[in-house]
């Protein structure tokens, strides 16, 4: 067992100590050094957008503020969240297919900096919100390209898509929306793929999106003030993934953009990488506690106090089709001695969709042990049933070092259905 | 058509756009991720019609599913 490891496991320990289970855990250096490696492998060629959705966490949004450049948001309801949380509005750009008219008005009174527009339609309705409150709105438009490279998971590109103007329209709609008086085309962006492993690929799409970016501002002769490129870097979700290797990534793109920098088309432009889980995945760790063993036919199961309520995506209900193990490991003391078995762990809740693992192997499990789910940080508990079967929400907790210790502080924002109370497991 | 290993391994350069050169009947397709869970649905309802079987939710895990073998072997115990 490493230090880290053991120095790991004993913070975590802590956590349940001081807050008991089930609970999240961020560990705020962790997504600071990830930023800064990014950085690191790209220069100054990037600046960097935290994507909210993936962890919109109040006290983690307002520590990212000395940490990214920009928020993504895809809501009003984030872009609120963004400022309540201390972010100048100008640092905010707002995504997303279904902006209401509300949204919109939202977006043009709180001076958010860019409106990603989607589609013609909502240009023309933001136009003439922007014109009735005179003002003009900075706007970038999101192309959907027609190609992904091999190696990408979950992607949109090359298929019938509600996000973005399909690349074979962008031009006609690029020239209607240098029509609108009130609007203020800036740029563009493309986010046509995402949890990629493979560098190449990944390189290769940022290959993809600059050649559409020449060819769409060729076109209509646009100097872009801004590009925003959706990183699509994944994290090692799995045992038999293999984390991406960012140096690579670098390598193959330092390059190309460089001498698409060269262009006098886009000397000026300012590019930006968008990503979400890449910063903050692997930094989250869910806790939930064993309540009571049980033997069923031949299989030992673990049934724990929390579940896929505050946890949707490591019971395989987000986006994937068939559940895989996360990353597992118990918090509490393991006992050597105790040769390696193997377990169901499931959740609280009454139905058989609530396995959080299959065949996890552990040094002996037992009621009162805590496991700790890892590369949490992202899609967790705000994109997860949390009032399904009416128990109380996690607790979000994080942990960052300040003045050589490790503080921890409750950033729980998740407040419980009436009724739903307490029912926090003894030690 | 009879599923076997060639029809399974066309249908995953063709339709899925895997490259096959490396795929044999044990190589993990889901697990490695060089299917997803949108190809993966393609693959099964192919499966389901080539392989002539009706499928039930219980029926999709990764034992049944993740490689050519597996697949294979499930279907013909379900024949």
């Amino acid at each position: 067992v490493s230090t880290d490891n053991r120095l790991f496991k004993e913070s975590l320990r802590a956590v349940v100590r001081d807050f008991g289970t089930p609970c999240y855990v961020y560990f705020m250096d962790q997504v600071r050094d990830r930023v800064a490696r990014v950085r690191a492998a790209f220069g100054s060629r990037f600046r960097i957008s935290y994507a909210v959705k993936c962890n919109p966490n109040g006290t983690l949004l307002r520590r990212l503020q000395s940490v990214v450049d920009i928020l993504d948001v895809s809501s009003a309801g984030e872009a609120r969240r963004a400022v309540l949380a201390g972010w100048d509005p100008i640092n905010v750009s707002f995504t997303g297919p279904a902006k209401t008219a509300v949204e919109l008005q939202t977006s043009v009174d709180m001076g958010i900096g860019e409106v990603i527009l989607e589609s013609i339609d909502e240009a023309a309705l933001l136009n003439r919100l922007a014109e009735q409150s005179g003002k003009r709105q900075r706007v970038l438009v999101r192309i959907g390209p027609q190609r992904v490279p091999r190696g990408f998971g979950l992607h949109m590109s090359g298929k019938p898509s509600q996000f973005g103007i399909d690349e074979e329209e962008v031009d006609h709609a690029v020239q209607a929306i240098e029509s609108f008086a009130h609007l203020d085309l800036c740029g563009f962006h493309i986010y046509s793929g995402t949890q990629c492993l493979n560098a190449e690929a990944v390189a290769e799409n940022y290959g993809i999106f600059i050649d559409v970016f020449k060819r769409v501002c060729r076109t209509r002769n646009v100097s872009p003030h801004r590009l925003i490129f959706g990183s699509g870097i994944g994290i090692p979700y799995f045992d038999t993934d293999t984390p991406v290797d960012l140096t690579a990534i670098a390598e193959r793109t330092n390059p190309v953009i460089d001498a698409f920098k060269q262009d006098p088309l886009f000397s000026g432009a300012e590019l930006v990488l968008e990503m979400g889980r890449y910063l903050v995945g692997e930094a989250g760790v869910y806790l939930t506690r064993v309540v009571r063993m049980k033997r069923s036919r031949g299989v030992v199961i673990g049934i724990c106090d929390g579940g896929m309520h505050h946890h949707l995506a490591a019971a395989g209900h987000l986006g994937t089709l068939i559940q895989r193990n996360y990353g597992m490991l118990k918090i509490t003391e393991d006992d050597p001695a105790t040769p390696e078995e193997v377990y169901t762990l499931v959740g609280s809740l009454c139905t058989t969709l609530d396995t959080l693992g299959r065949q996890v192997k552990f040094n002996g499990l037992e009621a009162g042990d805590v496991i700790g789910i890892l590369c949490s940080g992202a899609y967790g508990v705000s994109a997860s049933p949390i009032h399904f079967i009416s128990h109380p929400p996690p607790k979000e907790i994080i942990l960052e070092t300040g003045c050589g210790d490790l503080l921890m502080e409750d950033c729980s924002e998740l407040t419980a259905w009436s009724g739903s109370g307490s029912r926090e497991s003894e030690t | 058509m009879t599923l076997n290993k060639q029809v399974l391994l066309e249908f995953l350069e063709h339709h899925l756009g895997v490259d096959t050169t490396t795929v044999d009947e044990d190589t993990a397709l889901f697990s490695s991720g060089i299917i997803d869970s949108v190809s993966m649905v393609d693959l099964i309802v192919f499966v389901e019609a080539e392989g002539k079987v009706k499928l039930s939710p219980d029926d999709i895990t990764l034992d049944h599913w993740d490689s050519i073998g597996n697949i294979l072997n499930f279907v013909a115990g379900r024949q």
